[in-house]
């Protein structure tokens, strides 16, 4: 895997050169400028939401090698499930390419590696994809990670029209070495197809479809013999487990799991107008048990849609961005209903839809940015509000919360000569107004502790301040140095809660 | 060209219409008719379960849940259960037609290989008693 990052950060120098040879090259300043704006934060996702689009999203090519390592610690957790601290070193390359005017290109790499300290409550990678259907335990330990991840696509003009193609794979390794050592291999690769047609001057719509293969295999191995007493409990939601299989021999775990997807997109071709996107997405993820013949024991859809609406307007002094953003997901999970299992074989005699999560949030953003000679000021605001409801038919359990998260974002950017100097600082309100708790008294006691702590965490309101600070150099009309600080505090009702990142890194 | 674009957006409206998973209000119980009878086809007027015991349970395998059966009323009970695969055994006091209280069993589905399926949503099953030594 390493000689992969290694190929693909030489694939990504030789493609930049190229790029060059083939284009009026940028300052390297303004080219970041351009891509590091909140506004150019904001509208980016719609941008990226189809390949054929991302031919529109920038005229200059840019390309960041950087190496970074992040930092977070929480007195008590605010996810049992993460632990309570993590510290990782990253390693990322990617890069915008134009090739001309006929073509863009990208490509990226991370390389991830670090320790999640003190995860209780979990057993498997990938927690938040897979929920309900994880393997958890009361043990607590230290999570070793180790992720890949390498994306690649490009667009090509022909007329009027924009084809694009792209694929993105990640491979993630998550073990601990203290009894009960559960590891856990993941493989997950996506690839789209798109199109895109102009309209007129200033817009293009694009479609695209995606499809997604995603495949984990996990086992929890016990090397002190007298030791192996922690039961692994196979989860099906709001606190209960697949009894039958729980304790320590059903472990050997895999998921698998196919989605498609299909979205709709309309950007401006220049730097001024309406950006709507349309998003659909379903995921199917079957959870196999490798002791009892690879049964299907559960089936997890997850269905997402996501709508966005923007506009983006620029002139000499001022630019302003509005999104309005909708998303709604639904995840289903079916339980088998296993045979005794007599002749070893384990026959799926039915299944039944036993979990249900409908989870909504509206997100409302505005940018102003006022530019003055080489100075510029942000002012952000978001608004978000999100509603989720969880429930399980038999015993009957409902959890529902409804949270609103307000925020404010100030930053001030300074291009001069040859230093890119920007400094930002954002403060968010978290707040919970509404709940609904209703668990069934059949939920072992250690469970219902587990979803009560929980409760209480996202109920919590919660203040979050992070400044952030980043200079770069030019140290030639093509490339600079740059360093970038973050620090994030949590104020809330649970002790310190605190994150911070630091990254290093150069611009070609 | 119009065309087309409607035609896109119909097809991606449809598809993800379509594509939804829609819980059609399928039947996850079972309405259970439990019969007992004796060896000696005694009427039994009441049957009582002694779930003080460890070996009283009506267990569904999978989830491991437990149910407790009502009273058997004129030797049969009703119960709504989870569809799933049961466990079934318990000792009980059985008060015949005729006033006398014996002491009875039922084993017929107390390991995995004699697994009771509960998969309809309407089962009848007949249990077989055998009395104990009082």
């Amino acid at each position: 895997m390493r000689h992969l990052v290694i190929l693909t950060i030489m694939l990504l120098a030789v493609m930049q050169a190229w790029a060059q040879s083939d284009t009026v090259s940028a300052d390297v300043n303004r080219s970041t400028e351009e891509r590091l704006s909140e506004r150019a934060t904001l509208v980016a996702r719609h941008y990226g939401q189809i390949t054929a689009n991302r031919y529109f999203q920038y005229g200059t090519s840019l390309s960041t090698v950087s190496a970074g390592w992040k930092y977070r610690y929480e007195k008590n957790a605010i996810a049992v499930w993460r632990g309570n601290r993590a510290s990782t070193g990253l390693f990322s390359a990617d890069s915008y390419l134009r090739f001309g005017g006929k073509s863009a290109a990208f490509i990226g790499a991370e390389y991830e590696n670090g320790i999640l300290d003190n995860v209780n409550w979990n057993s498997t990678a990938d927690y938040e994809l897979l929920y309900p259907y994880v393997l958890i335990s009361p043990a607590t330990g230290k999570v070793h990670h180790e992720r890949y991840s390498f994306s690649g696509g490009c667009a090509s003009r022909f007329g009027r029209w924009v084809s694009g193609i792209s694929g993105s794979y990640r491979a993630l390794h998550e073990f601990q070495r203290i009894d009960p050592r559960p590891r856990s291999k993941v493989n997950d690769l996506k690839i789209e197809a798109s199109l895109s047609r102009m309209i007129g001057r200033n817009y293009a719509l694009g479609a695209a479809a995606d499809i997604r293969i995603y495949k984990q295999t996990m086992d929890v191995s016990y090397f002190n013999e007298a030791g192996a007493f922690t039961p692994q409990y196979h989860y099906i939601g709001l606190g209960q487990t697949f009894g039958r299989f729980d304790g320590t021999t059903y472990t050997e775990t895999r998921h698998k799991g196919f989605g498609y997807g299909f979205r709709m997109s309309l950007v401006p071709t220049g730097s001024n107008g309406f950006l709507a996107a349309f998003d659909y997405s379903r995921l199917k993820m079957n959870r196999q048990l490798h002791e009892i013949n690879e049964a299907p024991i559960t089936v997890l859809w997850t269905d997402r849609c996501e709508a966005n609406l923007a506009y983006i307007a620029e002139s000499n002094a001022w630019d302003y961005t509005l999104s309005l953003c909708g998303n709604y997901e639904r995840r289903q999970g079916e339980e088998a209903v296993v045979d005794n299992g007599l002749m070893g074989e384990f026959k799926i005699l039915d299944r039944h839809t036993m979990y249900d999560r409908h989870r909504y949030c509206a997100t409302l953003n505005a940018v102003a940015e006022w530019h003055h000679d080489h100075h510029c000021i942000t002012i952000a605001s978001e608004a978000q509000v999100e509603a989720e409801k969880e429930q399980y038919r038999d015993p009957v359990s409902v959890i529902s919360h409804t949270s609103l998260n307000a925020g404010i974002h100030a930053g001030y950017r300074r291009l001069s000569g040859l230093w890119l100097f920007s400094a930002t600082v954002s403060g968010d309100y978290h707040t919970c107004p509404a709940n609904r708790f209703s668990i069934s008294s059949s939920v072992m006691q250690e469970l219902s502790d587990l979803l009560s702590y929980t409760r209480l965490r996202i109920m919590d309101d919660c203040f979050v301040l992070q400044p952030r600070l980043s200079v770069q150099r030019r140290l030639q009309q093509a490339g600079a140095i740059f360093i970038s600080l973050l620090y994030r505090q949590l104020f809330h009702s649970y002790g310190v809660s605190l994150a911070a990142e630091i990254s290093l890194g150069y611009r070609f | 060209m119009k065309t087309t674009y409607c035609s896109i957006l119909l097809m991606t409206a449809f598809l993800s219409l379509t594509s939804c998973k829609v819980d059609g209000g399928e039947n996850i119980y079972s309405e259970v008719d439990f019969s007992a009878c004796l060896p000696d086809d005694a009427q039994i007027a009441v049957l009582r379960i002694d779930y003080t015991l460890a070996g009283s349970f009506l267990r569904n395998i999978n989830t491991d849940y437990e149910y407790t059966l009502p009273a058997f009323i004129n030797g049969s009970c009703h119960i709504k259960l989870r569809k799933g695969i049961y466990l079934l055994s318990f000792d009980g006091d059985a008060t015949l037609a005729d006033g006398t209280v014996r002491r009875v069993r039922f084993a017929g589905h107390s390991v995995n290989r004699d697994a009771l399926p509960l998969t309809g949503d309407h089962e009848t099953v007949l249990l077989n008693l055998a009395y104990l030594q009082q």
